[in-house]
C-alpha cells in the first residue's frame, strides 16, 4: 500500500477519534445543563415566573421579501404570544410582488411620519407602518437590499433593550419568547441567547398557533428532524460549558440592542450574518473585556420550514457552508489566541476543524475507503467494519440526544414519532449522510473559487 | 490498511457502541413512561393545595383567622408558593386570605426563605424573595439588599420590587444611584416598579430628589415621579430645571411641569417655544394640546410654521385637541402661503378624521 494512502488512513483515524471524544465530551457536558434548564423551566413555570416582575420590552424583527402571505403565520404566532411586553417589526425588504399589499389589507396597516434615528447605517425606509388592528406590530417599507440591512433598519427603529430576529417561515411557541427571556433574566449579563428550532414542516397549525407536530412526510424533510435535534439540543447546549456556542440559527435568536450597535450590526457581505453576528460579539466581548455572556437555551422555541427536495437541501447547504466558512475565516485572529481565553483555545479550533472543515475529512475518508477496496488494499470485510463505526457512532450519538430530549424538552412523544425517528437515526448513514458531505464540500469549492475569482460570496 | 491491533480495537469500538445504542433505547421508552407518571403526580400536588388554601379560607373570617395545616413537610417548598400565586389568581385582593397568607408565610416558610436567601444558586434566591414579597421583618432587611446586588437580573428585580414595597432607604437609595447606569437595559422596570410606591417611599424619594445634583439620577427620579400623583413640592426645582443645559434634563422637568399643572403652565411652556433644541418646541407643542393651553394658540401657530416636521407635526394635532377654532385655522391654511405647514396640517387632519370613523 502506497505510503500516503497509509498516513492519510492514520490522520482520518486520529480525527475521527478526537471528533468522537469531542462529541461525546460535548454530549455529556450539555447533560447537567439540560436537565437543569428543565427542571427549572418545569418546576419553576416559566410564565409566571416572569409573570411575577414586569417583563423587559421584547422587540421581534422579521425580515420579509417576497413572501406574500406566507409570512402571515409567522407575524401571528409572534403576535399571539404569551410574553406580555412584546414588539413586532416587519421589514418588508422591497418586495416585488404584493407582499406589502396583502399586510396592508391583512394587518390593517397605516403609514405614519417617524424618524428612524440611523445608528447603523442602512437602505433608505421608504415608509413606516402601524397596525390599527395589532398595536404592537410596526411594518417597514425599506428599498431591497441585503438581508442583514433589513435587520439592520429594524435594530435602528427597535426602542427596546432587547431584540429577536425570526425568519418568515418560522413559527414561534406560544412561551419562546417568555423563554428566551427567562435564559437572559436568570444569568449575568447575557448579551445573546439562541434557542432550539425543530422542524415545522407537515406540522398542523392555523393563524400562527401550533397544533400538532408530526415529523414530515418528505424523507428529506424527516431526516432533518434527527440533524436539527443533534445540532440543537446537545452540540450549542454543550458549548454553553466553554462560553457559548460560535453560532446560533437565524430562525430565532435574542441580543441585547445595545450590544449589536456596539458592533455596527449584521454584516451585510455574508449570507449567514445570523452566525456572522455571534462570532463577532464573541470576539467584541474579549477585546473589550466585557463582563457579558453568549449562551443558548435548550428549551424548544421555534418551528421552521425545512427543505423537503434534495435540490433545495442542496442548495440551502451550500449557502450555509459558504456562510460560515466566510465568518470563520473573518474571525480567524481568534484561532488559539488567549486574548480570547477558552472561546479563542477550544471553541474556535474546535468549531474550524470538526464543524466547519469536518466534510473535506469526511470525504476524503470515503474515498479512501473506495480507492483502497478496487486497488485490494483492504478487504470488503475491513471497510464494512469502517463503515460500522461510522454507523454506530453517529447512531448512538443520536440517540443519545434523542434520549436527552426525552428527559427534557421532548415534542415526539408519540409511539409512531419515536418509531420513526428510530428509523431515520438508523439509515441516516445509508445515503444521506455522504449527500450532505459532498454538498458541503461543493459548498467549500464553490467559496474558493470566487474567493480566487475575486466575486462575491 | 490497518495492523490487526488497530482493527480489533475497531471491532471492540463498534461494539460498545451497538451496546451503548441498545440502552438508550431502552432508556428511552423508560423515561416516557416515567414523564408520563410524574405530570399527573404533579398536577395532584397542585390541586391539593388548592383545596387547602380554599377550606382555610371559607373557614376564616376578619376576626378570626384559622390556622393553615402544617405544609412544607409534605410539599415542596417551591410547589407552596406556585400555588398561592394560581390561587390568587382566582380570588383578587381579599383581604383575609392577605392575613392568611402573611400567617402562612410567617410560620412556614419564612424559615426556609432566610435560609434560600443566603444560597449560591439564584433559583433559591428566587424562592426566598418571592416568600419575602408575602412577609418579612425588619431582619430581614439586609438579606434584600444583599439579593439587590445579585448579578441575576431576575433576583435584582424581583429585591427592588421588595424593597419598595417595604419601605427600605438603603435598597432604594441604591436602586435610585442605577438609574444613572449608561447601560441600562433593566431601567424603566425600575422606574415602573416606582408606580406602586407608599407613601412613605414617596417621600424617601423627594428628600433624596431634592438633594440630588447629578442630571441624570434626577431625569430617572422625573421619570419615577411622572408614575406618581403629583408633587407639589418638586415645582421649584422643576422651574430651575427646565432651563437646564442638559437637554434630556431640560425635557424631563418640562414634562414633569406638565404634569404638576401650575397656573401659569402656558406662560411657563410658551417661555420655550423658541428653545435651540427641536425636541424642546416639538413637546412644547403636544403639551399644549395635552394641556389645552388655549389661550396660547398663536404660539402654537407660530409653531406650525417651524422648520422641523415634528414640530410642525406637534402643533398641528395640538390645534385639533385644542378646540373647534384650531381645527378651522388648520382648514384655512393655504399651500401657497406655506407648503410645509399646510402638509403638517393636512397629515393631522386625515389622522383626525380616520379617528373619527373608527
Amino acid at each position: 500500500m502506497p505510503h500516503f494512502i497509509v498516513i492519510a488512513n492514520f490522520i482520518i483515524l486520529v480525527y475521527f477519534l478526537i471528533l468522537a471524544i469531542g462529541y461525546t465530551l460535548l454530549l455529556i457536558a450539555s447533560f447537567p445543563g439540560i436537565m437543569r434548564s428543565n427542571l427549572e423551566a418545569k418546576y419553576g413555570h416559566i410564565n409566571k415566573l416572569l409573570g411575577t416582575i414586569e417583563p423587559p420590552p421584547v422587540t421581534i424583527i422579521m425580515p420579509a421579501y417576497n413572501e406574500g402571505e406566507a409570512a402571515f403565520d409567522a407575524m401571528l404566532s409572534v403576535l399571539k404570544n404569551t410574553y406580555q411586553n412584546t414588539k413586532l417589526i416587519v421589514i418588508n425588504d422591497g418586495s416585488t410582488d404584493n407582499t406589502l399589499e396583502l399586510m396592508i389589507e391583512r394587518f390593517h396597516l397605516e403609514a405614519i411620519p417617524c424618524i428612524v434615528p440611523e445608528k447603523i447605517k442602512t437602505a433608505a425606509i421608504k415608509n413606516y407602518y402601524i397596525s390599527r388592528l395589532y398595536p404592537q406590530l410596526v411594518v417597514l417599507d425599506t428599498e431591497h437590499s441585503h438581508t442583514g440591512d433589513s435587520m439592520n433598519s429594524a435594530i435602528n427603529a427597535c426602542q427596546s433593550p432587547y431584540f429577536a430576529s425570526v425568519d418568515a417561515d418560522t413559527l414561534l411557541e406560544k412561551e419562546a419568547i417568555s423563554n428566551l427571556m427567562y435564559s437572559v433574566l436568570t444569568q449575568p449579563h447575557c448579551v445573546c441567547v439562541g434557542g432550539s428550532v425543530y422542524v415545522l414542516n407537515d406540522c398542523e397549525f392555523k393563524d400562527g398557533e401550533f397544533i400538532e407536530q408530526h415529523i414530515p412526510e418528505h424523507f428529506v424533510a424527516a431526516i432533518q428532524v434527527c440533524e436539527y435535534l443533534r445540532s440543537f439540543l446537545f452540540a450549542r447546549s454543550g458549548w454553553n460549558f466553554l462560553n457559548g456556542s460560535l453560532s446560533f440559527a437565524g430562525a430565532f435568536t435574542l441580543f441585547e440592542r445595545q450590544a449589536a450597535l456596539d458592533i455596527g450590526g449584521y454584516d451585510l457581505n455574508n449570507f449567514a450574518q445570523d452566525a456572522e453576528i455571534v462570532m463577532h460579539l464573541h470576539a467584541h466581548i474579549y477585546e473589550n473585556k466585557l463582563p457579558a455572556k453568549i449562551r443558548f437555551t435548550p428549551n424548544l422555541l421555534a418551528w421552521t420550514d425545512v427543505p423537503d427536495t434534495f435540490g433545495s437541501y442542496w442548495n440551502q447547504r451550500n449557502h450555509w457552508q459558504r456562510g460560515l466558512l466566510y465568518s470563520i475565516l473573518s474571525y480567524f485572529r481568534m484561532c488559539f489566541n488567549p486574548r480570547y481565553k477558552i472561546t479563542g483555545l477550544v471553541t474556535y479550533p474546535y468549531f474550524l476543524l470538526f464543524e466547519v472543515l469536518s466534510p473535506l475529512f469526511e470525504f476524503t475518508a470515503y474515498t479512501l475507503l473506495v480507492v483502497e477496496l478496487i486497488y485490494g488494499y483492504t478487504t470488503l470485510h475491513n471497510a464494512a467494519l469502517y463503515f460500522a463505526l461510522a454507523w454506530s457512532f453517529i447512531t448512538a450519538l443520536t440517540i443519545g440526544t434523542f434520549l436527552l430530549s426525552n428527559l427534557s424538552f421532548n415534542r415526539y412523544y408519540k409511539l409512531q414519532d419515536t418509531l420513526i425517528i428510530f428509523l431515520l437515526i438508523t439509515v441516516e448513514m445509508f445515503g444521506f449522510r455522504q449527500f450532505k458531505v459532498v454538498c458541503r464540500c461543493f459548498g467549500i469549492g464553490h467559496f474558493i473559487i470566487n474567493r480566487l475569482l475575486g466575486k462575491k460570496l | 490498511m490497518f495492523s490487526g491491533e488497530v482493527l480489533y480495537f475497531i471491532q471492540i469500538w463498534v461494539m460498545i457502541n451497538i451496546l451503548i445504542i441498545l440502552g438508550l433505547t431502552s432508556s428511552i421508552y423508560i423515561v416516557q413512561f416515567i414523564s408520563a407518571r410524574n405530570k399527573a403526580r404533579k398536577t395532584k400536588t397542585t390541586d391539593e393545595l388548592l383545596r387547602i388554601f380554599h377550606a382555610s379560607l371559607a373557614a376564616s373570617s376578619d376576626k378570626k383567622l384559622i390556622t393553615i395545616p402544617s405544609l412544607s413537610a409534605k410539599h415542596h417548598y417551591f410547589d407552596i408558593i406556585l400555588t398561592i400565586n394560581k390561587f390568587e389568581e382566582d380570588i383578587e385582593n381579599n383581604a383575609v386570605w392577605l392575613k392568611l397568607r402573611e400567617q402562612l408565610a410567617k410560620e412556614q416558610l419564612v424559615a426556609t426563605a432566610r435560609k434560600y436567601a443566603k444560597s449560591r444558586y439564584w433559583f433559591k434566591n428566587f424562592q426566598a424573595l418571592m416568600c419575602f414579597n408575602f412577609y418579612m421583618d425588619a431582619t430581614d432587611d439586609l438579606l434584600v439588599e444583599k439579593l439587590l446586588h445579585s448579578k441575576i437580573p431576575i433576583i435584582t428585580l424581583h429585591a427592588c420590587r421588595v424593597a419598595i414595597k417595604y419601605s427600605m432607604p438603603r435598597a432604594i437609595n441604591t436602586v435610585i444611584d442605577w438609574l444613572n447606569e449608561t447601560r441600562k437595559p433593566n431601567r424603566s422596570l425600575y422606574i415602573h416598579y416606582f408606580k406602586s410606591s407608599s407613601q412613605e417611599v414617596i417621600t424617601l424619594l423627594l428628600e433624596r430628589f431634592l438633594k440630588e445634583d447629578h442630571p441624570y439620577i434626577k431625569v430617572g427620579l422625573y421619570d419615577i415621579f411622572a408614575n406618581l400623583l403629583p408633587q407639589q413640592q418638586l415645582l421649584a426645582m422643576t422651574l430651575i430645571d427646565s432651563n437646564a443645559e442638559l437637554l434630556e434634563l431640560k425635557l424631563a422637568a418640562l414634562r414633569m411641569l406638565s404634569h404638576l399643572q401650575p397656573e401659569n403652565l402656558g406662560e411657563l411652556l410658551a417661555a420655550e417655544h423658541q428653545d435651540e433644541h427641536w425636541e424642546v418646541r416639538a413637546l412644547i407643542a403636544k403639551q399644549m394640546g395635552i394641556y389645552a393651553v388655549t389661550e396660547k394658540a398663536n404660539i402654537l401657530l407660530s409653531l406650525l410654521k417651524d422648520s422641523e416636521w415634528w414640530v410642525r407635526l406637534n402643533a398641528a394635532h395640538a390645534l385639533l385637541q385644542l378646540n373647534d377654532e384650531g381645527k378651522q385655522t388648520l382648514l384655512q391654511l393655504n399651500k401657497e402661503d406655506d407648503l410645509y405647514a399646510y402638509e403638517a396640517a393636512q397629515h393631522a387632519l386625515q389622522h383626525y378624521n380616520k379617528k373619527l370613523e373608527n
